[in-house]
């Protein structure tokens, strides 16, 4: 054996029922939005957001449950917690149609749709109860951003021992640094995490 | 554009100290030391089970860690609340993994977080400045060395 060979055989791409978990992919998120002036997000965070409907509409045609996460926060503020002693600023407001699921998204009736007031997609939130219900146990992860809501939904997950999947080119970061790194802890998590979308694809 | 740091202690502090079997650096127990003698809370984190529990000495709350987390499937968040800690003050390891997850879940339950980054190791180099920055991140200011947690109990006092 050599250093470059794997630990450990890989895994299959999909362990047991799959549930696609959309994450935050709402606005105009299709559209180009890095600000450079805060250098935020990564560059080109748009061209990523755009592979997210083709995977959507494959899991759809294979009657994969899709779990779209919002997150939202209410006009007063009230609900911030610490979010605003950071790096971030006021978003997603819950009173602004343009933090609704992206259109391209195409959410609808019967999909699941779940708000979060938090960046992990359980804390708090329904989530545990549909997946518990739809005996999901692979979550295949999109959306943004990676380093944020991606990663801290991943780490939640995997700690309630899903296998986890992180669609490497469906998920953009607040820069492109903070997006690898982020992708690298999610291997460290489990080690066949990455994966790309029409690796995926093919594999549903 | 960067926000302002808040105070390093916002109301009360405790010391959250994360370890697995091998006790933690006669530095953190140094820090330990500077908060139990001003009477502030010391929770220690420890993976590993009841053996890894046993193993050490520590004085404090210990407290088992199944997972990454220090909150996941613990007492940590109700002991918090019992003791009226609003500020808790990271050390340990590993920084990317159970220090980066803990902050995170504390940083979700509303506590002001801060990581001392010299008493907090375990990743490799690049693991561990991504896991600070992103810390950092959540909470302008909320890297911090020892000497000035040192010094932010004895103006705190």
């Amino acid at each position: 054996m050599t250093m470059s060979e794997p630990l450990a055989p890989r895994r299959a791409l999909i362990v047991g029922k799959p549930a696609l978990l959309v994450i935050d992919v709402q606005g105009n998120c299709m559209a180009p939005a890095h600000d450079p002036a805060r250098n935020f997000p990564m560059p080109d965070y748009s061209d990523y957001m755009r592979r997210v409907p083709a995977l959507i509409a494959a899991a759809r045609s294979h009657q994969i449950p899709i779990v779209y996460m919002q997150e939202v926060h209410h006009p007063s503020l009230i609900d911030f917690g610490r979010e605003l002693d950071g790096f971030e600023n006021v978003h997603c407001l819950e009173s602004d149609p343009d933090n609704d699921i992206s259109r391209e998204a195409d959410r609808r009736p019967g999909d699941f749709w779940v708000r979060k007031r938090r960046y992990s997609s359980f804390f708090a939130t329904d989530l545990e109860i549909i997946l518990g219900g739809l005996k999901a146990r692979t979550l295949l992860m999109v959306g943004g951003f990676t380093d944020v809501c991606v990663h801290y939904t991943f780490a939640d997950a995997h700690q309630r021992g899903y296998v986890c999947r992180v669609v490497e080119d469906c998920v953009a970061g607040s820069t492109q640094a903070a997006h690898d790194a982020a992708l690298a802890a999610m291997q460290y998590l489990q080690l066949d995490s990455r994966c790309v979308r029409d690796e995926l694809i093919a594999a549903l | 554009v960067g926000k302002s740091a808040r105070a390093l202690i916002e109301g009360n502090a405790a010391l959250l100290i994360l370890r697995e079997a091998a006790p933690a650096s006669p530095c953190i127990a140094n820090l330990a030391t500077e908060f139990l003698k001003r009477r502030l809370p010391v929770i220690t984190s420890v993976a590993g089970g009841p053996h890894a529990r046993q193993s050490s000495g520590e004085t404090g709350h210990v407290i088992d860690r199944p997972r990454n987390s220090a909150f996941y499937a613990t007492s940590l968040h109700v002991l918090l609340r019992d003791l009226d800690v609003q500020t808790l003050i990271l050390a340990g390891g590993v920084t990317s993994v159970s220090v980066h997850y803990t902050f995170v879940d504390a940083h979700q339950f509303d506590y002001f977080c801060r990581v001392v980054e010299d008493s907090t190791s375990g990743s490799s180099a690049q693991a561990q400045e991504a896991a600070l920055q992103a810390m950092e991140y959540m909470q302008t200011g909320a890297r911090r060395n020892l000497c000035a947690v040192v010094a932010a109990l004895n103006d705190h006092e």
